[in-house]
């Protein structure tokens, strides 16, 4: 693909000076309109390279949920040069927030009403956090799996053709659809932050076996309960025992035997 | 190295009075552009668990962990001197290294050596990948324009423009850096001094330190809400790298600033001469 153009990101003072603006509520009746006027003298171009136009995410006004595996492979598709460390520079997510996916981020993450129906200080202090957590990234992958747009990309980058990044250790797992377990990721709300919420989902490892065992138990991936208690019963497992240095056959058995203890209970 | 005791399901080397012996680790690291190397060395005594590494059956773990890149591996060994690269790019500000020695198969009726007298005698079934022994964590920050010995105030704190027209100032912890939000009046103020040599140590005193102390007290606070935060990793490794993590905040935020109240004070003095051959001028 011809690369011919760099991202445009925030500097990072103006960046600074968005979230004090936000805090203080000066900047809050803003999150309410469509057009958002950015000044050249607060970006800057970043070296990350893409081409063509940028994609239109989708939010039904129906279920704004149904779209998000479509719209994490379509970022991930348009931003696919992107590294990690890239990829998670809050400069770069509030730019795209704000400016260039700013329609889609007011329809999945936008305050509902109007401005005026912001009645009180507690009212405006609630829409305000509601912002900072969907609008804005600090530097940790809280936010970043919170973050309106880096949310999709990661969700797509951390679950992207496993056998590619990791051949040895997931020479098993190889499918034909390089996004087979990023379908799986988003395919409820619960998966994904329950999967990315513990420390342990930073372990490609887990997080890629975990959603294999979903992947072939759609029945108890299904079930709420049942995807909570496996994370949390693997979290306090890691506690004592290093599943990550574990064999792909053996750690696929401990989170199976985990999975069917909760089953059985 | 830091550690901590926990509970576990056997005894642990590293974990408290568990096991007689020691488990200890020097920990280097070199950032480069393309790739990060660590060479962790470890040191052991303890007859079973050096036992079980000669015969193949427990390794050396570094668990290394970035929580700004979703990233969490492991590396494992059984030789005493490692070294591991891992690419840059997976790596952005606060990397935190834990190590252990674990197991690397079932052991049943493990019987570990030299046990705190609650466990003697007794057999424990050890699974793959059960914890041994813990040699502590450390972090670091993975920018090599970062030094934790010579830290510009900037690297971790910001002044910014609060949208009050007066009072005090306001502090933002939840950000990649400390934020101060100085009111309209104090803004206009300090964008007038701002650079200046003689107001740093002003400003450092009167403003950067107390909110330092405040800072710190968050790192030092184990369940701190702001631990993954940039600023707070890079105040953690400064406290690390000038040996200052027991310290208590106060005498913590002194050595950082280099005496604030004394470059404040020489600040105000110097100033005040100016103002004096002002006059007489």
């Amino acid at each position: 693909m011809n690369k011919n153009k760099f991202q445009k990101i925030f500097k990072r003072a103006a960046v600074e000076q968005m979230r004090a603006d936000l805090r203080s509520g000066r900047s809050l009746k803003s999150y309410f309109e469509e057009s958002y006027s950015v000044k050249e003298r607060e970006l800057l171009n970043s070296t990350i390279e893409t081409s063509g136009k940028p994609p239109v995410l989708k939010a039904p006004k129906k279920d704004p949920i149904s779209a998000d595996l479509e719209n994490a492979i379509t970022l991930h598709g348009y931003y696919s040069d992107l590294d990690e460390t890239q990829a998670s520079d809050s400069r770069l997510w509030v730019y795209l927030s704000h400016a260039e996916f700013r329609k889609y981020t007011l329809a999945r993450w936008g305050l509902d009403g109007s401005y005026s129906d912001l009645k009180d200080d507690a009212a405006k202090k609630r829409a305000i956090n509601q912002l900072l957590e969907h609008w804005f990234v600090s530097g940790n992958d809280r936010d970043l799996r919170r973050h309106a747009i880096a949310r999709l990309w990661w969700a797509a980058h951390l679950t992207y053709a496993p056998w590619e990044r990791d051949p040895e250790f997931f020479a098993d797992l190889k499918q034909n659809d390089p996004y087979y377990y990023t379908r799986i990721i988003l395919s409820t709300q619960d998966i994904y932050q329950q999967v990315l919420e513990r420390a342990m989902g930073r372990s490609n490892r887990i997080l890629i076996s975990v959603l294999d065992y979903l992947g072939k138990n759609k029945e108890f991936a299904r079930s709420r309960e049942s995807v909570r208690s496996l994370m949390k019963e693997l979290n306090l497992t890691y506690g004592t025992r290093k599943i990550i240095a574990l064999d792909p056959r053996t750690l696929a058995g401990v989170i199976k035997k985990i999975a069917t203890d909760i089953e059985n209970y | 190295m830091r550690v901590n005791t926990k509970s576990y399901p056997h005894p642990v080397l590293g974990n408290g009075d568990d096991l007689g012996g020691f488990f200890r680790v020097e920990f280097k690291y070199e950032l480069g552009k393309e790739e990060v190397v660590l060479n962790p060395a470890f040191g052991l005594k303890n007859a079973a668990i050096e036992e079980l590494l000669k015969k193949e059956k427990a390794s050396f773990v570094s668990e290394v962990e970035c929580r700004g890149t979703f990233f969490r591996t492991s590396f494992s060994t059984r030789k005493q001197l490692s070294r591991f690269a891992l690419p840059s790019r997976f790596l952005r500000e606060r990397v935190t290294v834990g190590f252990y020695i674990c197991a690397d198969q079932n052991l049943p009726s493990y019987r570990p050596s030299d046990p705190h007298s609650d466990y003697e005698g007794a057999e424990f079934d050890i699974e793959a990948g059960d914890v041994l022994a813990f040699g502590g964590y450390c972090s670091f920050i993975a920018e090599k324009s970062f030094d934790p010995l010579r830290p510009p105030v900037s690297s971790f704190m910001s002044i910014r423009q609060g949208n009050h027209h007066e009072g005090p100032m306001l502090v933002d912890y939840e950000s990649d850096k400390i934020i101060i939000i100085l009111s309209k009046d104090d803004w206009k103020n300090y964008l007038e001094v701002r650079g200046q040599k003689l107001a740093e140590g002003i400003l450092h005193a009167s403003i950067v330190f107390p909110t330092l102390i405040d800072a710190i007290h968050q790192v030092r606070n184990s369940s701190s809400d702001y631990e993954g935060m940039n600023w707070f990793g890079r105040v953690e490794a400064i406290l690390d790298a000038k040996g200052l993590r027991d310290k208590e905040p106060f005498e913590a935020a002194q050595k950082i600033l280099e005496n604030p109240a004394n470059r404040g004070f020489r600040g105000i003095s110097a100033l005040l001469e100016i103002t004096d051959n002002q006059e007489y001028e």
